[in-house]
């Protein structure tokens, strides 16, 4: 799975604790995730593309 | 999972080998068994401390700085590191019952090596699957 995560975080101008802490979850979690070392549950996918105001499938793809 | 499982039961196997051997070594002196035996226990019970101690001040900070102590990546990897573990310290059990059907180990060596192997695979585990990620749980 491939995410645009750094990408929008870089956009929105948000640290890493940022959004960790607007999505409630560990800043290890954003780190793995932005490494593509871990595939979000869906409701933590729904979280983080709401924080950048897109669809799930704007953020993450296959 | 298969990737996981060579290095972590070879690390179990050494380590319960080398207290095996270690045990062996000393036989006839009985003081020498008894130190190096202790020794080697505290030094895996100090690792073993160390690494809970690590584990406990990065949730307290964790918790300190807003952050949850636990979320769904820490969970899946306790989860994942436990059900690994578990597979692996069954093979360090059969092991232990097997070499003292050859070899007659003082049971409290025996009870004492398998608690601390499946300790140390756990938090073995658990540092692999850290550093790795999880993608498929």
């Amino acid at each position: 799975m491939h995410n645009r995560i750094k990408e929008l975080r870089a956009k929105f101008d948000f640290t890493q604790q940022d959004l960790a802490k607007k999505v409630n979850v560990r800043r290890e979690t954003i780190v793995f995730l932005e490494k593509g070392k871990y595939n979000p549950s869906l409701r933590l996918a729904y979280d983080i593309s709401k924080v950048f105001k897109l669809k799930i499938e704007d953020v993450f793809s296959f | 999972m298969k990737k996981l499982f060579f290095p972590i039961f070879l690390l179990s196997g050494v380590t319960v080998v080398s207290g095996i051997r270690i045990y062996q070594s000393g036989i006839g002196e009985e003081t020498k068994i008894l130190f190096i035996s202790e020794i080697l226990h505290m030094i895996m019970i100090a690792i073993l401390f160390i690494m809970g101690i690590i584990y406990g001040v990065k949730r307290i900070r964790s918790k300190e700085e807003g952050f949850p102590e636990d979320d769904e990546l820490s969970k899946k990897i306790i989860r994942k590191s436990a059900g690994i573990s578990f597979y692996v310290t069954l093979f360090i059990w059969l092991t232990l019952l097997f070499v003292n059907s050859f070899i007659e180990l003082d049971s409290r060596l025996i009870f004492s090596y398998g608690f601390i192997g499946m300790s140390l695979t756990f938090v073995i585990t658990w540092l692999i699957i850290n550093s790795q990620g999880i993608k498929d749980a």
